[in-house]
C-alpha cells in the first residue's frame, strides 16, 4: 500500500511537470507562430497620406480660369458662400470643385482601397441648434464598417483610423473640411 | 539457473536503451520545435527591418533640399520644385555613390495627378541580383511649378527593394 502510494505521488509529480511544459510550447508558439505580422510600412503610408491629402488638395491649383488662378480652397469658400465663380467651360465653383475633387479622390485614394470620407461643412446657429450644411461629401468602399469596427483589435480587418480637419473661413462662418481614413 | 540471469541482465539493457531512445526522440522533437521557432522569428525580424528602412528612405527622401519647395528660406510642407525634381534626377545619375548612401536600394518616382499627368523618374538603384520585391510606399505631395506659379496634386512613390528567395 505504502509502496503504491509513492508510485502515485511520482506519477503525480510527472503530470505537473508534462502540464507545466505543454503550457510554455502552448505560450511559446501563441508568440512566436501566431505573432501579428509587422505593419510599420502600412502605419506610415496611412498616417501620411491622411495628413497630406488635404494639404495637397487644399492648395492645388484648378484649371477653373475665372479670374486668374483659382485654387481648391477658393473654389470650395466660394462654393460654401454664394457660388459665384463660373469657370471657362461654364461650371460653377461647386461643379468644378465636385469634378477635380472626385478626380483625385479616384486615383489617389479609391486605387489604393482605403476605406476613407471627405465630409466638407459649414455650421450654421450655434450650440445644441447647430445645423450642418453640407458643401462635399465622400464616402468610399467600406468607410461605415470601418467606423463601426474594432479597429486596431484582432480580429477586425482594419488597422488604423486617421483624421485630419481643416477650418477654412468663409462669408457664411467657418468651413470645416474632414478627411477620415481607415488603414487596412 | 543461468539462462534465467541471463534474460534479467537482457531485460535491463533493453530497458536501458528503451530510455535512451525516448530520451533522444524527445531531444530531437525539441531541436526541432526550437529551430521553427527561430526560424519564423528571424523571418520576421528580417521583414520588420526591411519595413522600417523603407519608412526611413522615405522619409530621408521627403527632407532633401534638393526637391523641396522654399520660399525666402522657408520651406513648405510637402511641397516638391518640379524645376528642382528635374535637375535632381540628373544629379542622382551623376552621383550614383552619393545618393545610393543616403537611398540604398530603392525607387524614387513623382506622379502629377492634377491638373496635369506628368511622370518624374528621380532615382533608381535596382539591387544586383535581379531576385527582388519592393516595398511601395504612396505619399500625397505638392508640386510647385515655378514658372506659371501653379500648384499640382502629386504622389510621391518610393519603392525599396528587398531580396526574394531564391
Amino acid at each position: 500500500m505504502i509502496k503504491s502510494k509513492k508510485s502515485q505521488m511520482e506519477i503525480m509529480g510527472l503530470a505537473v511537470i508534462v502540464i507545466l511544459v505543454s503550457l510554455g510550447i502552448l505560450f511559446a508558439v501563441q508568440y512566436v507562430i501566431f505573432k501579428k505580422p509587422t505593419q510599420t510600412v502600412k502605419t506610415y503610408s496611412t498616417l501620411q497620406i491622411a495628413s497630406n491629402t488635404l494639404n495637397s488638395l487644399l492648395t492645388t491649383t484648378t484649371d477653373c480660369r475665372a479670374a486668374g488662378n483659382v485654387d481648391m480652397t477658393q473654389l470650395l469658400q466660394d462654393c460654401a458662400a454664394f457660388p459665384a465663380i463660373t469657370c471657362d467651360n461654364g461650371m460653377n465653383s461647386c461643379e468644378f470643385s465636385d469634378t477635380s475633387i472626385n478626380y483625385i479622390l479616384n486615383n489617389t485614394l479609391k486605387k489604393w482601397r482605403y476605406p476613407f470620407r471627405l465630409y466638407v461643412f459649414t455650421l450654421s446657429g450655434s450650440g445644441n441648434s447647430a445645423v450642418k450644411n453640407q458643401v462635399f461629401l465622400r464616402n468610399n468602399g467600406d468607410f461605415p464598417e470601418c467606423i463601426s469596427s474594432n479597429i486596431g483589435r484582432s480580429g477586425s480587418a482594419y488597422g488604423s483610423k486617421d483624421s485630419k480637419q481643416f477650418f477654412i473661413p468663409t462669408d457664411v462662418g467657418t468651413m470645416y473640411v474632414q478627411l477620415d481614413i481607415c488603414g487596412k | 539457473m543461468k539462462p534465467k540471469k541471463f534474460r534479467k541482465s537482457q531485460i535491463k539493457m533493453g530497458e536501458n536503451i528503451a530510455i535512451l531512445f525516448i530520451f533522444f526522440f524527445i531531444l530531437g522533437f525539441g531541436l526541432i520545435f526550437y529551430g521553427k521557432f527561430t526560424s519564423v522569428s528571424v523571418k520576421s525580424q528580417g521583414e520588420e527591418n526591411m519595413q522600417v528602412k523603407a519608412v526611413q528612405i522615405a522619409q530621408r527622401i521627403s527632407y532633401l533640399p534638393e526637391t523641396r519647395c522654399s520660399e525666402m528660406n522657408v520651406v513648405r510642407s510637402d511641397c516638391y520644385d518640379i524645376l528642382k525634381i528635374v535637375k535632381m534626377a540628373e544629379l542622382a545619375e551623376t552621383n550614383k555613390i552619393f545618393y545610393y548612401d543616403l537611398l540604398e536600394y530603392s525607387n524614387v518616382t513623382i506622379k502629377e495627378i492634377y491638373p496635369g499627368n506628368a511622370d518624374y523618374k528621380i532615382y533608381d538603384n535596382p539591387l544586383p541580383d535581379k531576385k527582388y520585391g519592393i516595398i511601395p510606399i504612396n505619399i500625397p505631395i505638392t508640386l510647385y511649378n515655378a514658372i506659371s506659379d501653379r500648384m499640382s496634386y502629386g504622389i510621391l512613390t518610393v519603392g525599396v527593394y528587398v531580396k526574394t528567395k531564391q
